[in-house]
């Protein structure tokens, strides 16, 4: 008898906190793994006769790498030897399931060199892509970002669907003492480094349009913005007045922006011109309550937002004038949801955002992804253990990146929309808020001249 | 930077609270008192911990007799107007506890209407860290209209919020988190 109520105790202890999480309708839980349907991609070793082995043994592991983080395809690991040189052997490559095959020449050129990538249909046997690009030579930090344009034009080659390589993701580090640290860390995880901060109050980083900006809120005696030129480090500072400002969010012209400010005793959406420092006008409208986290729809015609109006944080969606809002985060009566940081994908109407059904909870949200013109329709929840906040999609409109602690080591992660997989990007309790930076390269600029 | 010129700060305020305790005691001293004194000093961001008394100094008047009373009064003052209160979970509402440290502070607001507050609301780390900021906002706002509803000016106070970020109590605990939403007072002039 004891011994059986020994057996069954710990049974208990796991199957209530079990059915806690169990989502209620209006949710649906779905964080399986999906990864069989993906196409068998392989890249062949890169080959040439100038540049070391050791660079040509990096265009492929950089590639062959890019393409198995951009969720599309599976990637052969080993290509055997027999298959490693040579013309392509379309009947070989299908023998092993290959659908689609890379392959690649390097040859020197004036500051780098020259490499003719061609990507290859083994089904149909024939060739979907061919060019030449110029890479600048590997010690140069621009390389790593070159290829990368190169793994993001298989990409849209292969399948006519946009990467995410080449890009970068923002966050932020927090001290022991409070303050931050600005940091960019490369979409492979490579090169995370801190570009701006040595103290202070960081938050809520976001990219420009164009890539080559960031804006974030800081505060001390006066909350203001701050917009920072990646590659030279050069600062604009922005006061659009109030005594806080949360969460700005460019809309897709680079130049207007929507912020939440705090006025008198609550915080309401704004949109203000960067391009002149003025034009403030409010979009949101209801006293006394806090309105934040912008996020514009690819068009710039919507957009997502938190609002606690009814007395609870959720998400809503609103024309960019402000008019028509509707709830988007799922309603249900008796729950004290908690919903927060909407990011709207740059495909499509998804949006995605961090949540909990019930704020006892708070403290382990997880990621959930709506659909902005299927509102009503079940919320997707994508995560279901630890604590995961701030999501934000890649430029493919697939792959997300966010914040997580306690499920695995703490970090940034990033998570497929679609199959569920996830990695780690880059390790450290104490970084939050990230964002994903637009594609920061097109192989397209590094078209060698014909 | 933000280092270097708090420490500037704290030098500079100390400096600063020695000229005003000698200002006290003479306006204590002519009994004119109730002018508003100063414009507004800057606060430094890392303040000296909420209860402890200020460090203790030599007092400027030695030969003065009643010099150590007054100094014993000022830090009671400044003792009571600095008590921090504290908040339910995802609440700005003032608790009954609340209600009792922050009466406290009316007479001397009102005996002592040169002297200005920074607000800062803070919150514990569950939520949103965007959201957290705006909920230390609002509780700071909430402390500042309740004091309003007393007849005390309103600008005399300033809000700010740290949200979650600077937690008086570190730990994942119910009794850490319920140290930590809270709002904390600076007098930033006028004593």
């Amino acid at each position: 008898m004891r011994r059986s109520l020994f057996a069954i105790l710990p049974l208990l202890i796991y199957a209530v906190p079990a059915l806690a999480q169990d989502p209620p309708p209006g949710i649906r839980l779905s964080t399986t793994y999906q990864t069989q349907n993906r196409p068998l991609l392989a890249v062949r070793p890169v080959e040439g006769a100038g540049p070391t082995g050791e660079v040509l043994d990096s265009i492929t592991t950089i590639v062959q790498r890019d393409l198995l983080n951009s969720s599309r395809f599976n990637v052969i690991e080993g290509v055997p030897q027999s298959l490693r040189t040579g013309a392509v052997d379309y009947a070989q490559w299908n023998s092993l399931n290959v659908v689609y095959l890379v392959t690649g020449t390097v040859a020197p050129a004036t500051d780098g060199y020259e490499i003719s990538l061609t990507v290859h249909d083994v089904v149909y046997a024939r060739v979907v892509h061919e060019g030449r690009y110029v890479l600048p030579v590997a010690e140069s930090p621009a390389f790593r970002m070159a290829v990368h344009a190169l793994s993001d034009q298989v990409v849209q080659s292969a399948l006519n669907a946009p990467g995410s390589a080449a890009t970068r993701i923002v966050t932020t580090r927090q001290h022991g003492d409070g303050n931050y640290d600005l940091l960019i860390v490369d979409s492979d995880g490579y090169g995370l480094r801190r570009i701006a901060g040595f103290g202070g109050l960081i938050y809520s980083p976001t990219w420009s349009p164009d890539g080559r900006r960031i804006l974030y809120a800081t505060g001390g005696d006066r909350w203001h913005l701050v917009e920072r030129e990646v590659a030279t480090g050069q600062q604009r500072t922005f006061d659009p007045g109030g005594d806080m400002i949360y969460t700005p969010a460019y809309a897709p012209n680079g130049t207007t922006i929507a912020l939440g400010i705090w006025r008198e005793n609550g915080a309401e959406v704004f949109q203000y011109d960067i391009s002149r420092s003025g034009g403030l006008r409010k979009l949101t409208g209801n006293l006394s309550t806090v309105s934040m986290y912008p996020s514009y729809s690819p068009d710039g015609r919507r957009l997502a937002f938190m609002s606690d109006r009814i007395g609870r944080p959720a998400i809503y969606v609103m024309d960019e004038d402000g008019g028509g809002a509707a709830m988007l985060s799922p309603f249900i009566a008796g729950q004290s949801s908690d919903y927060a940081a909407p990011s709207w994908s740059p495909t499509g109407s998804r949006i995605v955002f961090h949540g909990v059904w019930n704020r006892q909870m708070r403290g382990s949200y997880q990621i959930m992804v709506a659909d902005a013109d299927r509102q009503g329709a079940q919320i997707e929840q994508i995560t279901a253990r630890g604590n995961n906040e701030d999501p934000s999609w890649a430029p493919d409109g697939r792959n997300i990146v966010y914040t997580s602690v306690g499920d695995g080591p703490g970090g940034l992660y990033i998570i497929d929309a679609e199959s569920k997989n996830r990695r780690l990007l880059a390790r450290g309790e104490n970084l939050r808020m990230a964002e994903w930076s637009p594609l920061l390269l097109r192989a397209s600029d590094l078209a060698a001249r014909q | 930077m933000d280092g270097e010129r708090n420490e500037t700060d704290n030098k500079v305020n100390a400096m600063k609270r020695n000229v005003w305790l000698v200002a006290l005691v003479m306006v204590a001293a002519t009994a004119a008192c109730g002018k508003r004194q100063a414009p507004v000093q800057p606060e430094p961001q890392t303040p000296p911990p909420v209860q402890a008394p200020p460090p203790a100094r030599p007092a400027p008047t030695p030969t003065n007799d009643g010099a150590a009373e007054r100094e014993a009064e000022r830090r009671r003052i400044i003792s009571i107007l600095e008590q921090t209160v504290h908040f339910d979970y995802d609440e700005a509402t003032i608790r009954t506890d609340a209600q009792e440290r922050l009466a406290a502070k009316v007479p001397l607001l009102r005996a002592n209407p040169g002297i200005r507050i920074r607000l800062e609301g803070h919150a514990d780390e569950r939520g949103s860290v965007e959201y957290n900021l705006a909920l230390g906002m609002r509780r700071a706002n909430a402390v500042r209209q309740y004091l309003m509803e007393f007849g005390i000016d309103g600008s005399r106070f300033e809000t700010f919020s740290y949200g979650e970020d600077r937690p008086s109590v570190q730990g994942a605990t119910e009794s850490a988190w319920s140290q930590n939403r809270r709002a904390e007072f600076r007098i930033t002039t006028g004593i």
